[in-house]
């Protein structure tokens, strides 16, 4: 027979399963990540969009820096011409391509807006300005939405690997794998270098 | 593990639905443990400053007087509008970006509306010269991101570079207010729109599984000879559950929970302890009281990053 405090301990046991258990996290959880990378996609694809009329706008005052511009553009076409799915979500390799991807964008851009410096007729141009800002406003909420990403992707697997939530996997979902999330920030991978004495 | 022994005695003359419901209940209880010993882990915060009014000057930028006006404004443009908007200064931001810093302290305030989303955060960090308007999801369109920067450019920073803080703060809201003024108004209902509390919510999903319990493990007591026990469980189950629909927090109905079980459980067998359990069950009562010190406080907004920052 069981000695009384073990019982008691049963019955405790027993009774704090009356606040349920998680097992309707793992769901929850996945379709959060779900939402988040909708966000995500949604404003790299604003920012693909601004590219076009920000690449003519700066065409028509410094045609001469013909490189960046191609290489913004040519960035540009790869990031759209991705295939783009929520299975690649628990894909590293088709993810990485993303990530690289949309990165190769964000530098190109990114050097693009060093470049003009040294165009004032550009600089003042108001059209520019507007696009200026938009981009900026755009990679603020790439950022914000990345962010968000991250913490429901780490959510998410945390759950998948962590007791419970491993069992309820195991038990009910075992279809459901970990998910990638983003390796560094966008702000770390690229780091734009300014040479001045060419 | 204390509950094997229970399944093994019940384990032996029972079909194959006995088992696996078992093995659910059993399942349920280690997860529930588990749960109970990896505690959530909590998101760290960068040493936000607390939501002390409409104004947060931490930098001191402000006096007593263009504080109170600001607060005055302020608290005419939500009572009109719904918008919530709050002023900070900060001395530091920690190193952080002022977009990255505002969006993380807006969300930490929840700042707007949890349904419109309508908060506007302008923050100020003199000692970066830094200035951003931070705009919630809902007013988006309203205080478009050229308008932020628009609002920065000509209302602001031309009384930053002056040094002349409280004009250039006044201005700005006086700015951002007539911006979004017009494309949205106050509900007519104010009284009868009080979101459900998200931890019944929460709770409603666990309810058939709570009711399976509170039958079920009384039988699976008896069954095993624990007979004083289950006399316990059903009545300590259902005031816990009562308790915990009744608080919306799901600790009190616990502790009521045990607080009665035991109650059940002592006064049965000796009738000794019955005291202590009674003291317990209305410390528990006691905590659970919605600590409702008024002032200004969020109202459960998010922000997406939208606005526009500047410096001078």
């Amino acid at each position: 027979m069981i000695s009384k405090p073990l019982q008691i301990f049963f019955v405790l046991s027993a009774l704090l399963v009356l606040s349920g258990c998680g097992i309707n996290n793992i769901p929850t959880f996945d379709e959060a990540v779900n939402g988040r990378w909708s966000e995500v996609q949604n404003q790299y694809k604003r920012r693909a969009d601004l590219v076009p009329n920000l690449v003519s706008t700066v065409e028509g005052f410094a045609k001469q820096e013909r490189d960046v511009l191609l290489q913004v553009t040519e960035a540009r076409t790869k990031v759209s011409q991705m295939n783009i799915s929520p299975e690649m979500l628990s894909d590293p390799a088709a993810f990485e391509a993303f990530q690289a991807n949309q990165g190769a964008l964000t530098s190109a851009l990114q050097k693009l807006m060093v470049v003009v410096e040294a165009y004032p007729d550009l600089k003042s141009n108001e059209n520019f300005l507007a696009l200026q800002q938009q981009l900026e406003g755009t990679e603020n909420r790439i950022s914000v939405a990345r962010r968000d990403y991250i913490s429901a992707v780490q959510r998410y697997n945390t759950e998948l690997r962590t007791i419970p939530g491993r069992w309820w996997a195991r038990f009910m979902y075992p279809d459901m794998v970990n998910k990638e999330n983003f390796t560094v920030s966008e702000a770390d991978a690229v780091n734009p270098t300014v040479n001045f004495n060419n | 593990m204390p509950n094997n022994p229970a399944n093994e005695t019940n384990g032996l003359s029972h079909d194959k639905r006995g088992i696996s419901t078992r093995l659910l209940v059993l399942l349920c209880v280690s997860a529930f443990v588990a749960l109970f010993v990896t505690s959530p882990v909590l998101a760290q915060e960068i040493g936000f400053p607390a939501l002390t009014g409409r104004v947060v000057d931490k930098a001191g930028l402000l006096d007593e007087q263009v504080e109170a006006t600001l607060t005055a404004t302020l608290a005419a443009h939500e009572a009109q509008s719904s918008n919530q908007i709050v002023v900070v200064t900060l001395s530091s931001l920690n190193g952080y970006d002022i977009a990255d810093y505002a969006n993380r302290l807006g969300r930490h305030w929840n700042i707007g509306t949890s349904v419109e989303d309508n908060g506007i955060l302008l923050l100020v960090a003199p000692n970066d010269r830094k200035v951003r308007i931070e705009v919630g999801y809902g007013l988006e369109g309203a205080l478009t991101d050229s308008l932020s920067s628009i609002i920065i450019q000509r209302e602001i920073l031309p009384e930053f570079k002056n040094n002349n803080f409280p004009k250039g703060i006044l201005q700005g809201v006086a700015a951002i207010t007539q911006a979004i003024q017009g494309e949205y108004t106050a509900p007519v209902t104010t009284a009868s729109n009080r979101k459900t509390d998200p931890i019944s919510e929460k709770f409603g999903n666990y309810l058939p599984l709570i009711f399976i319990a509170m039958i079920g493990i009384p039988q699976l007591l008896k069954r095993s000879g624990y007979r004083k026990a289950s006399n316990g469980a059903f009545p300590a189950g259902f005031g816990g559950l009562v308790a915990t629909l009744a608080s919306g927090s799901l600790l009190i109905g616990l502790g009521i929970a045990i607080a009665l079980f035991l109650f059940i459980y002592f006064k049965g067998s000796s009738g000794g302890g019955s005291g202590e359990g009674d003291t317990r069950t209305r410390g528990f009562a006691s905590s659970g009281g919605f600590g409702g010190g008024g002032g200004f406080s969020g109202g459960g907004g998010s922000f997406g990053g939208g606005g526009a920052s500047g410096s001078w």
